[in-house]
């Protein structure tokens, strides 16, 4: 399995660097995660070659880029076994994606009275947009708690549901505690109570396999970047029959069928969503980025997380003072935890001396992390690169910085 | 312990973060001024106690990492007893202290005392902010200079 990782890992140029003096240990993939040569070929490739825009042009080049960007669409469209590739959406990312349905789909079925539920644990992402919507439309914003774990509480969720709900939103994985949340039951209870569910995927995809049709949402989302793709891209996928009903969110070159100065004729999804030149090589990249996630199988993928957090959570357990924020059973590869009463940032500028790449702060959860009574934490969040060393590396940090905390 | 790690976390400053100076709230202030930093989620609130023109007493209370209430905890220290005038040359000098270059060396040092102890952050731009923000809260607390001293 070891040996599985340094294969990988040798695929990833920024990983091969010293920082500070040490190896560098990327712990921050749950931020961005490092890009393989495929990706970063494939994308400079789309700049020295197919360069030209999609959907537009006649001559050859134009052809060219249109079909490889496409083509992407058919990988993403399988990648999640959605239906069909007119229901996947490019965007600039997860969180483009969720205000696409926040100001298309939601703009039209969240109304004065209604309201929208999002979890205690979601990114900003997935809470800024709602309670943007909610104050335009005279709607309310209501949070599903978790529990003590980091886990929804599944029962209350329950009883906030009501005619009143029309959109639920709700991560896959937390960004900041790590939680697998049971989409599936959210989705299913939400739906009977006649609400739209939209996932948030952004931390999910990089560590499990995703089946839209199975999970039956209306709505998922993820980001080309945490999926060791270009910054820059995302992908929306909406159902069939809710993206057709959507009215389009930003004008532009794209979406349109026939434009005069007294009426546009927009094109059917998905490029009724994609205004403007999009991010071709990005979305190249992107390509590339989940032929490189297929070709290792996110079973090896999740298999090697799994069997480096347990290492982790065992080694950093020995660590004084160490407090772990998020023990949900059900977890992803990220960790979070505080370190007596160091502050985080303090903690992160320690472990950085050493070489050793974290997140500190909210993580841009703010709720999740205050339900737990904290400012911020210490997140290590792994991907198929890492190894047991750099774990070791992050221990012997922790303990320099208690050392000079003490 | 690396040398550079040293020089960030240096003695003084980790003897103000583990015991602070004037940390609580100050009865009855006569300026006050509370400041975020969005980066991290910390915030700082600094109260003042101005007569005559002068601080008679400054206090703070926040949430902030070693770096942020290391330099309020001084600062607590560096400006009780000043007025305007004196607490703007201090504030002068650190902000040569914290820049890099020949500013950098033109701080003076002996009228900066124990603030001496921030020059680490100088060459940790991702952390900078930490240090200044309490100074940007006592700011924001005596106002524009030369302006009209603001009531609470």
């Amino acid at each position: 399995m070891l040996v599985d990782a340094q294969r990988w890992r040798a695929e990833f140029p920024a990983l091969a660097q010293t920082v500070n003096g040490h190896p560098l240990a990327y712990l921050d993939s749950a931020s961005t995660a490092q890009k393989p040569r495929a990706v970063i070929d494939a994308t400079r490739r789309a700049y020295e070659k197919e360069c030209a825009n999609v959907h537009r042009a006649v001559h050859t080049l134009g052809g060219a880029a249109t079909e490889l960007y496409e083509g992407v669409r058919e990988r993403v469209r399988g990648f999640l076994n959605a239906g069909d590739a007119g229901e996947i959406v490019f965007t600039r990312g997860a969180t483009e994606a969720i205000n696409l349905v926040a100001w298309s789909f939601g703009k039209t079925v969240v109304g004065p009275g209604d309201e929208v539920l999002a979890s205690e644990i979601e990114h900003h992402s997935n809470l800024v947009p709602w309670q943007m919507l909610c104050a335009e439309r005279g709607a309310k914003l209501r949070a599903i708690p978790v529990d003590d774990t980091g886990q929804l509480d599944l029962a209350r969720f329950k009883e906030m549901l009501s005619p009143k709900v029309k959109i639920v939103a709700v991560t896959h994985v937390s960004n900041a505690l790590g939680t697998v949340v049971p989409v599936e039951q959210v989705i299913a209870a939400a739906q009977a109570a006649g609400a739209a569910v939209v996932v948030d995927g952004a931390q999910a995809v990089p560590h499990l396999p995703v089946d839209v049709r199975a999970l039956g949402c209306d709505f998922y989302c993820f980001s080309g970047h945490k999926l060791f793709g270009p910054t820059g891209t995302g992908v929306l996928y909406g159902k069939a029959e809710r993206l057709r009903e959507m009215p389009p969110w930003q004008g532009g070159g794209s979406m349109i069928l026939s434009v005069s100065f007294d009426h546009t004729v927009y094109s059917e999804p998905p490029q009724r969503f994609e205004a403007g030149t999009p991010n071709i090589a990005g979305i190249v990249g992107l390509g590339a980025a989940i032929d490189f996630v297929e070709g290792i199988g996110q079973g090896a993928i999740g298999a090697w997380e799994h069997e480096l957090v347990r290492y982790a959570t065992d080694t950093l357990s020995g660590v004084p003072g160490l407090r772990w924020i998020g023990t949900a059973e059900r977890k992803a590869a990220i960790l979070s935890f505080v370190l007596g009463k160091i502050h985080p940032h303090d903690v992160a500028t320690v472990l950085d001396h050493e070489g050793v790449a974290v997140r500190a702060g909210h993580h841009c959860a703010e709720p999740a992390v205050r339900r737990f009574g904290v400012g911020g934490t210490v997140r290590a969040s792994f991907a198929l690169y890492n190894t047991p060393a750099e774990v070791d590396a992050l221990a012997r940090g922790l303990r320099r910085a208690v050392e000079l905390f003490a | 312990m690396t040398p550079e790690l040293r020089d960030l976390y240096q003695g003084l400053l980790l003897e103000h973060n583990a015991r602070p100076r004037n940390l609580g709230p100050l009865p009855s202030p006569t300026h006050e001024a509370t400041l975020h930093n969005a980066l991290c989620g910390d915030q700082v609130t600094v109260r003042l106690r101005v007569e005559a023109g002068r601080v008679v007493e400054a206090r703070f209370e926040g949430e902030g990492c070693a770096l942020s209430r290391a330099s309020a905890s001084m600062l607590t220290l560096a400006v009780a007893g000043r007025d305007r005038g004196e607490i703007a040359a201090i504030r002068a000098e650190l902000s040569k202290l914290l820049a890099r270059g020949a500013e950098h060396e033109a701080a003076d040092r002996e009228r900066l005392g124990d603030l001496v102890s921030l020059e680490g952050v100088r060459d940790v731009p991702s952390r900078r902010r930490c240090a200044t923000l309490p100074w940007e809260a006592l700011d924001a607390a005596l106002g524009p200079p030369g302006g009209e001293e603001r009531a609470r």
